[in-house]
């Protein structure tokens, strides 16, 4: 008797089961295929297609006007005994981990500073985040007018008597660098903050209460529950800021124009520099290969390094 | 037969389609009695130079009901990149700037090299072209450009300030000395540079090796392209660059022109806080328009104690595409700029000097300084515009930015300048 409803139980489960598996071997697929093969085919033809027949003109002699010369591998080996290319990517590479590190500590102390107990958090996450909508060639230039030897900064600091500390921030090669990491910072941390402030909302209250009735100190309530919490936060912070670190441009163009000396050329604007001005076309693609090739890297060591540690 | 209709009414939008694709096409460039199209590209130094061209551009429509002039102002620091992309992507336009000479990758001599530019010798108005600049639009024996505007490089003054302190325009470097001490007492700073932007480096240099070098050998470009000297060999550059170092040292300009751009500087010029920059001539109009109450003028910077040379050429010239479809209309527009008249009108607008008046040595009234030493036959083209493109901006400039921040020898420089050149002459 009981078991009268079982097999149409069992056959309406078994229908049901059969159902989606049928629509995913043939129905499902077939369509959704359907649907995704324009986009696809228009992401392969627009955007991975002319990049990777860009890709070519790295081995290549091209100057820009004209037919291009195939020369092998000749580009690369004449990048690796590049001086200049070796101090940019010195250089990028140096911006792009302190710009992670620095970004990552401000972003997440504006969020633990915002999130909860301050009135005006709203306004002032508003304020925080603002000038990451703001252009970054404008950023640099507004950097600029603060920082050139007659600007606000020296002038603020002969006006409280403080002449001495004026210094010529983008004239000395050591300063002009953090320079630009200071307009980075000052543009970027407020989405690393937004990041940050929407992993801590995710920590339910319970566990900082808990762990305060164990007795649990502030800073191993931080070690121990919000570090841990915040892990996707610090994953996607980390590819964030390598990429803008490692791809940097506009801050350095309106700063100081890769000076003094050269000092501040990254990547990015050597490749500037060898395609517009050298006419070096297939040499600056070069470049650009070992920057993708760079990037790639480093992308996957953080994806490497943050999933040994849990975190992504 | 609704399926057949549909696909008969599809086949139709697709005809009138390609029918309409067709007629835009066909359209634009004037075929079937509609005016010519000319697409412009050219670039500004200052906003005097571009209100200058506009002018003479709307004239010029005016004047020519059938031709219409599509131009593009691009500012002068992007213009290469601007140009160098359309010209790499095929879509080149019929008439553009080109630097004079071969300093940048979008300059007159590598763009005839690569066949871009229309070959102009068979045009009359091409013999107004000073013989002295010939050589910076010449390839082959070819004439391809029409130099716009003559430029000096010297000092610019601001001599409402120099009468208020009672100082002289310095003409030999023992005066430059006195005059830099004197302004420096009265608390202004007497020279100011602008080395932030790579091309104030080499401004002051170019018209201390006018003496330096170029005097004692016009032909120093030549013998440095066949191999016959080297920067390092010519005790001119070294000369010029240690004199550059001395002038920092004896006071001469602010406290670290690394810092300073051009703007600033000529701020300082315009309002009393700097006696003189140096500058190529264009901008001596520009100065006089920040401070209309002011007074300014220009002057060559003495690289010795006597027998000074200056610097000079053309800035900009004007080119024609070799792939134009309307050589015609382009020529017509280049006929009317090079007319002495509107040649001069746009050189009096940009305060510049007209090319068409250059043998004839009258310049506006704040060059006046200039007309001795063109008299002598004392000027020469100025340094770069015969050098591979890309070292006065890569390597020269840096090069003195690394100077004055203490990372680089003066021998460090010429030998970097040297190998800079070397590698440029094998692209």
């Amino acid at each position: 008797m009981a078991s009268a409803p079982q097999p149409l139980a069992a056959g309406t489960a078994s229908r049901g089961a059969r159902r989606p598996a049928r629509l995913r071997r043939a129905g499902a697929p077939a369509a959704s295929w359907l649907f995704a093969v324009p986009a696809v085919l228009a992401v392969l033809a627009l955007h991975y297609g002319p990049t990777i027949a860009g890709a070519v003109y790295a081995f290549t002699d091209w100057s820009g006007i004209g037919a291009a010369q195939w020369v092998g591998a000749r580009n690369f080996s004449d990048l690796s005994k590049d001086p200049a290319a070796r101090d940019a990517l010195w250089n990028s590479l140096r911006l792009a981990l302190t710009f992670v590190v620095l970004a990552n500590l401000i972003g997440l102390a504006l969020a633990l500073g915002l999130n909860r107990t301050l009135k005006s958090r709203f306004l002032l996450r508003a304020l925080f985040f603002a000038p990451v909508v703001v252009s970054p060639i404008a950023i640099g230039y507004l950097w600029q007018y603060i920082l050139q030897s007659d600007g606000a900064l020296n002038t603020i600091l002969a006006g409280i008597g403080l002449g001495g500390l004026q210094h010529q921030w983008l004239g000395d090669p050591t300063t002009a660098r953090w320079a630009i990491l200071v307009a980075m910072l000052w543009q970027l941390s407020g989405l690393t903050m937004v990041i940050y402030l929407a992993g801590l909302a995710a920590i339910p209250d319970e566990y900082y209460e808990a762990a305060a009735v164990d007795g649990a100190s502030a800073w191993r309530q931080f070690r121990k529950i919000t570090v841990p919490s915040v892990a996707p936060a610090i994953a996607i912070n980390t590819t964030l800021g390598l990429l803008i670190g490692l791809r940097v441009f506009d801050q350095v163009i309106a700063l100081t124009n890769g000076g003094p000396g050269n000092a501040t050329q990254t990547l990015a604007t050597e490749i500037y520099v060898q395609a517009f001005t050298l006419g070096r076309f297939g040499y600056s693609t070069a470049i650009a290969f070992v920057l993708t090739v760079l990037i790639v890297v480093m992308m996957a060591l953080r994806s490497f390094l943050l999933r040994q540690r849990g975190s992504v | 037969m609704e399926t057949r209709r549909i696909h008969a009414l599809k086949w139709l939008a697709a005809i009138a389609t390609l029918a309409s694709l067709f007629a835009t096409g066909c359209g634009s460039g004037g075929s079937g009695g509609g005016p010519t199209t000319l697409k412009v590209a050219a670039s500004f130094a200052t906003p005097a130079d571009k209100a200058a061209l506009a002018a003479v551009i709307s004239d010029f429509t005016r004047t020519h009901a059938d031709i219409k002039v599509n131009v593009t102002y691009t500012p002068i620091a992007q213009y290469d990149q601007v140009l160098g992309t359309q010209i790499a992507g095929g879509n080149a336009p019929d008439l553009m700037y080109v630097q004079p000479g071969a300093a940048h990758t979008t300059g007159a001599i590598p763009l005839a090299k690569k066949g871009a530019l229309l070959d102009l010798s068979d045009q009359s108005w091409t013999k107004r072209i000073p013989a002295s600049m010939r050589g910076l639009v010449t390839e082959g024996g070819k004439v391809y450009a029409w130099p716009q505007e003559i430029s000096f490089e010297g000092m610019i003054y601001n001599q409402s300030v120099l009468d208020r302190l009672k100082v002289a325009i310095p003409t030999t470097p023992s005066e430059v000395v006195t005059y830099c001490r004197k302004l420096k007492t009265a608390g202004v700073t007497p020279y100011e540079l602008y080395l932030q932007d790579v091309f104030g480096g080499y401004q002051l240099l170019y018209s201390l090796v006018a003496t330096t070098v170029y005097e004692k050998t016009p032909d120093w470009d030549q013998q440095r392209m066949t191999g016959k000297t080297t920067f390092a060999a010519t005790p001119g550059w070294r000369g010029a660059l240690q004199t550059y170092l001395e002038l920092r040292d004896a006071d001469c300009f602010q406290k670290s022109p690394n810092g300073t751009p051009i703007s600033q500087a000529l701020a300082a010029l315009t309002t009393g806080k700097a006696g003189g920059t140096p500058s190529v001539s264009v901008v001596l109009a520009l100065a006089q328009q920040a401070n209309p109450k002011g007074r300014f003028a220009m002057a060559p910077f003495p690289g010795a104690d006597a027998g000074n040379a200056v610097t000079g050429g053309p800035l900009t010239a004007w080119a024609v595409s070799a792939r134009t479809q309307h050589k015609a209309a382009a020529l017509t527009f280049l006929r009317y700029v090079s007319d002495p008249k509107v040649n001069r009108e746009i050189a009096r607008r940009a305060g510049n000097i007209a090319t068409v008046d250059f043998a004839a040595l009258k310049l506006p009234p704040g060059l006046a300084r200039f007309v001795p030493y063109l008299r002598r036959g004392d000027l020469h083209v100025l340094p770069g515009l015969n050098w591979p493109a890309g070292i006065q901006d890569t390597t020269l400039g840096p090069g003195i930015q690394a100077l004055f921040s203490g990372s680089q020898s003066v021998s460090g420089l010429l030998r970097q300048l040297d190998n800079a050149w070397n590698a440029g002459a094998r692209r």
